[in-house]
């Protein structure tokens, strides 16, 4: 019997096949970065490049949960859009039961628990998309998670998911300092998504998350300063080898 | 019993509250806050059933906050005002909640203030003034008289001061209290919070 088809259920090794292949269709989808700062969180997106026709501004990949909280994901748009849904009505729900707004890791165990309960239910086949969900914990420090199709969720310092997870990860890996502020978490994001994102910073979005502050989209003209910045000092180091 | 009040100006909304909250003979709370605001620029002025007010409110406020946040755009006023209504009209004949609120609002899109009357049976009127509660019986007449189109804000506060001197004039049970609240491009903001004496206390003062 082919345990890959339809349900998901228990290869002979251990595995959950059709998981895997929800993970395997998060690696097909334009990247997403996410870094914290000392006292920001960083959200960057490879923007899918639009289509002569295409509207440019109907493509978000960085959307409010709530006041105080954004995220962005990987994988496929649609099955997102339901993930963004829930969470949105979540917030909400928490709000009008307990008053005070929701916390980032409550609503990242939603989302991933959401996820994981369609790898155990009949009919269904798990959600393709990974998600970096930002916003502020109740004692006021910037927190960064990410979740998977498999349910699991982590907490991170900064985290990649998409097509250039990899180059990207070992990136921020490299050149991640604890306690940026913002100027360099923005540039670090920036530099992070710029090697890997095909015709740079015209498909590079970047969203700003400030303490009890609305999220701010970083203009078209910053990004390209910086990129250009970027680039002088990449050709300098090249001049003086 | 509650009262409140609310009218339309130029660019603005203005609307008072009394802030008690009793039960039967007693006085339990004289700072309660009627006007709930929903979003930056709509408050919701409750009368009726404590408990229901508060339920209902907070299920406005929640659906209108999931909306802004789905959409990225604010509901207006009217929209409110209609989803509003048609939670209480679906309300009446299962679980009725027993609230007659008075809704305000600016929209910043046409730049204007409007007001809007819905009871707890599911009606709703959009209205230039208009009160609930006991004040009703007394600013009617008031606001009849001296209301008019674009007026300025010291004008209006100046009327629903004549107005809720009024309620405190004739209202057997005593009022006294009242926050006033407006609404306008900047958002809402607390006017006042008025002590109204009436004119009679002053009489009994000087005799003594």
């Amino acid at each position: 019997m082919s345990y890959d088809r339809a349900i998901t259920v228990f290869s002979p090794d251990g595995h959950l096949i059709q998981v895997e292949y929800a993970l395997e269709a998060v690696k097909k989808g334009t990247t997403a970065v996410g870094v914290k700062g000392k006292e920001v969180l960083v959200l960057g997106v490879e923007k899918k490049s639009t289509a002569k026709l295409q509207d440019p501004r109907t493509v978000r990949k960085i959307v409010q949960i709530d006041d105080h909280i954004c995220m962005t994901f990987a994988g496929l748009t649609a099955d997102s859009r339901i993930l963004i849904n829930k969470a949105r009505f979540e917030c909400q729900s928490y709000k009008y039961y307990y008053e005070d707004p929701i916390g980032v890791e409550y609503i990242t165990r939603y989302i991933a628990k959401t996820q994981q309960k369609y790898t155990q239910s009949v009919g269904v086949r798990p959600f393709g998309v990974s998600t970096l969900i930002v916003g502020y914990d109740s004692k006021g420090f910037p927190k960064l998670y990410q979740t998977d199709p498999s349910g699991n969720f982590s907490s991170w310092k900064a985290s990649c998911i998409g097509r250039s997870e990899k180059p990207v990860k070992e990136f921020l890996e490299k050149n991640y300092i604890d306690e940026m502020d913002e100027e360099q978490t923005v540039r670090l994001t920036i530099q992070s998504l710029v090697e890997v994102v095909e015709s740079g910073e015209k498909n590079i979005d970047i969203a700003i998350m400030r303490k009890n502050k609305p999220i701010e989209f970083l203009g078209r003209t910053r990004i390209a300063e910086i990129v250009k910045e970027f680039e002088e000092e990449k050709k300098r180091k090249e001049e003086e080898d | 019993m509650d009262s409140l009040v609310g009218f339309v100006g130029k660019n603005y909304v203005i609307m008072a509250g009394d802030t008690n909250a009793g039960r039967s003979i007693m006085r339990l709370k004289d700072d309660f806050d009627k006007l709930v605001p929903i979003d930056s620029h709509k408050i919701l002025a409750k009368s009726g059933e404590i408990g229901d007010g508060n339920q209902f409110c907070n299920l406005i406020i929640r659906n209108v906050s999931l909306y802004r946040i789905r959409n990225e755009t604010e509901l207006t006023t009217k929209s409110v005002a209609h989803y509003t209504r048609r939670q209480l009209a679906t309300a009446i004949r299962k679980n009725p909640y027993s609230v007659n609120l008075l809704l305000g609002g600016y929209d910043k899109k046409d730049q204007k203030g409007s007001l809007y009357y819905l009871d707890y049976l599911g009606s709703s009127k959009k209205i230039n003034y208009g009160a609930q509660g006991y004040a009703a019986l007394f600013v009617g007449s008031i606001l009849d008289r001296f209301w008019k189109e674009d007026l300025d804000f010291e004008d209006g506060l100046e009327l629903m001061k004549k107005c809720l001197r009024e309620v405190e004039k004739r209202l057997i049970i005593g009022t006294r209290c009242f926050l006033i609240k407006m609404i306008n491009s900047d958002g809402i903001s607390v006017v006042e919070k008025v002590m109204i004496n009436s004119e009679k206390k002053n009489e009994i003062e000087e005799e003594n």
